[in-house]
């Protein structure tokens, strides 16, 4: 107690100046903390999306004659590459995750573990991976496939494969992520719901559809919004990497017309202005989903 | 019983489903010529070579490629791992006024993707001059919301008296950060250098539009330019350069796989 009044009585008779500027540094410290982070997150990410707008309003006039065509295209593929997405990355990741919660001790990390694994490596290896798997004729798949007594079309250079193929691609990726997520819903539910519904003998069935699906609701729009936002943006790192568009604009979709008008047709605004639109429609999407969760998601029983 | 076999069943389809194609690419990267082509699909390389990654090497500037990727990735992982701790810390424990804008604005990059601002960065990057230099991708992503929000709520979740301790022994606001706030969360802060680490490393299209020549780019821009030169032909360099690309990634997962995976979940997938 005695230093303590002494450090209090040394520090007031150096009062003064003294005081003034730690009152000073107290009060902006917390702002000096911030700052390293802000700074950069200002410059690339604030000002550039201001900037993307206004540039949506300029250089309009070198737009391309097809360019109508190739929006809408670009629309309806967006649409496929979603619905598709979804069929993949919604049913195998939940019926998996369905499956892992009946396996107990340590098999059950090694299945996690093993079905996460295509997350962790770079999205261009596996597209690079899958181009050598796809190969028509030398490729393991079409090999396969040859020997089971099919011809397998040419995936990535046949305009009605190629989306398939990049969706399979996607959702090899996807696949880990999504039943991690639905195996934390699952666990979230009380085991007395079930053991309930045991008593009354409910079926596996009557189990999954009257406890499981209604309580993992929240869970699943969670699912349901990353997947429509993976599928619409994720996908343009395949596409630039194995197909550029093609075959024929196959597999074109939004995402990837910007990087093209952007970057190789250099029609700034107008890829500016897509790139808004882009962010407007998938901003949508979030909020749209935070809407319906308000509503409609039984959070408990 | 049997309902237990048929869950084991499908599980383990499953993941030899899942596992398969990176079985593939390691197989095909040890395989001689002759056997890459052959009709008869092996998992195992029959007569197992690095020949591959020897021509690997002669064709392409993997050394460089490594070196960029390693040096850009541990850059971009101390910077954001730094800033993160010290924004966490000024959001979670002080007042001050304008804090909750500010961290809004945080958030708010979160739902920025990277498409909707790569035309405008691109020309600030280009007429900084930095375009085929390492800043170019560094200096964009030296902080992340993500790693703020994330570090944040750590903070948030320790006891209050920890700090109260801290001010009766009349440590300052800094002095308590690390040598009391730092040792109790250094779990949080690895598992987040290690995602900020995988997704610097992996991350494939910021770098495709800023760095153009094989001297100054990472690993999977240089796979993508192998595999557009040679694919086709040079299959077996080629998923030699792809598993050179993930051994690091994969080594770190599995070291780290129980943070790796909850720390992706809350993040979100990046490419």
């Amino acid at each position: 107690m005695a230093i303590h009044t002494s450090e209090f009585v040394v520090s007031h008779q150096r009062a003064g100046v003294r005081r003034g500027s730690r009152g000073g540094v107290r009060a902006i410290a917390p702002y000096l903390y911030i700052l390293p982070a802000f700074l950069p997150l200002v410059v690339f990410t604030y000002w550039p999306l201001l900037h993307t707008v206004q540039l949506s309003f300029y250089d309009w006039n070198m737009v391309s004659p097809t360019w109508r065509e190739d929006f809408w295209l670009a629309c309806w593929n967006t649409v496929l590459y979603v619905v598709g997405m979804l069929v993949f990355s919604i049913v195998l990741p939940l019926g998996l995750a369905i499956l892992l919660a009946r396996v107990t001790g340590p098999l059950q990390t090694v299945y996690k573990v093993i079905l996460f694994s295509p997350a962790v490596i770079s999205f261009a290896v596996a597209a690079i991976t899958w181009l050598w798997i796809f190969n028509p004729i030398d490729g393991v798949l079409n090999r396969t496939l040859l020997g089971l007594g099919t011809a397998g079309p040419a995936w990535l250079n046949n305009p009605r494969w190629v989306i398939p193929a990049i969706l399979i691609i996607s959702a090899w990726k996807l696949l880990g992520y999504n039943l991690i997520i639905f195996t934390a819903g699952l666990a979230g539910i009380p085991g007395e719901y079930y053991d309930a519904a045991k008593v009354d003998g409910a079926s596996a069935f009557q189990q999954f559809w009257c406890i499981s699906w209604p309580l993992l609701t929240p869970t699943t729009f969670f699912v349901l919004v990353t997947t429509v936002i993976y599928a619409g943006q994720q996908t343009l790192i395949p596409i630039q990497i194995l197909t550029q568009g093609g075959p024929n604009k196959a597999s074109t979709n939004l995402v990837y017309l910007i990087f093209q008008y952007g970057f190789q047709f250099f029609e700034t605004g107008l890829a500016s202005a897509l790139a808004t639109l882009v962010f407007l429609l998938f901003t949508g999407v979030t909020l749209l989903q935070q809407r319906l969760l308000q509503r409609f998601v039984h959070y408990e029983l | 019983m049997s309902s237990k076999v048929f869950v084991h069943a499908i599980m383990v389809v499953s993941c030899l489903a899942t596992i398969f194609p990176l079985l593939w690419m390691v197989s095909t990267s040890f395989k001689a010529p002759d056997d890459i082509f052959t009709p008869v699909i092996t998992l195992l390389p029959p007569q197992p070579t690095l020949g591959n990654y020897q021509k690997a090497w002669e064709l392409t500037p993997l050394g460089k490629y490594m070196r960029n990727s390693a040096l850009a990735s541990l850059v971009i992982m101390a910077s954001q791992t730094l800033t993160s701790l010290l924004a966490a810390y000024g959001f979670a424990r002080h007042r001050f006024p304008g804090r909750e804008v500010l961290f809004a604005l945080f958030l708010g990059t979160m739902i920025v993707p990277i498409h909707v601002v790569m035309i405008p960065n691109y020309i600030l990057v280009s007429r900084l001059g930095w375009i085929d230099t390492l800043a170019a991708l560094i200096v964009p992503q030296l902080s992340s919301a993500f790693g703020v929000f994330m570090l944040r709520q750590h903070l948030l979740t320790l006891p209050k008296e920890l700090f109260d301790a801290a001010a009766i022994d009349g440590a300052g606001s800094w002095r308590a950060l690390w040598q009391i706030v730092v040792p109790v969360i250094r779990p949080a802060v690895s598992a987040l250098a290690i995602l900020f680490f995988l997704n610097a490393w992996n991350q494939y299209f910021w770098p495709l539009l800023v760095l153009t020549k094989p001297e100054v780019q990472t690993i999977p821009l240089g796979l993508q330019r192998f595999a557009s030169i040679e694919a086709g032909t040079a299959w077996g360099p080629l998923m030699a350069v792809a598993t050179a690309a993930s051994v690091p990634a994969l080594v770190v997962y599995l070291v780290a796989q129980r943070h790796i995976i909850s720390s992706f979940v809350t993040s979100g997938l990046k490419g």
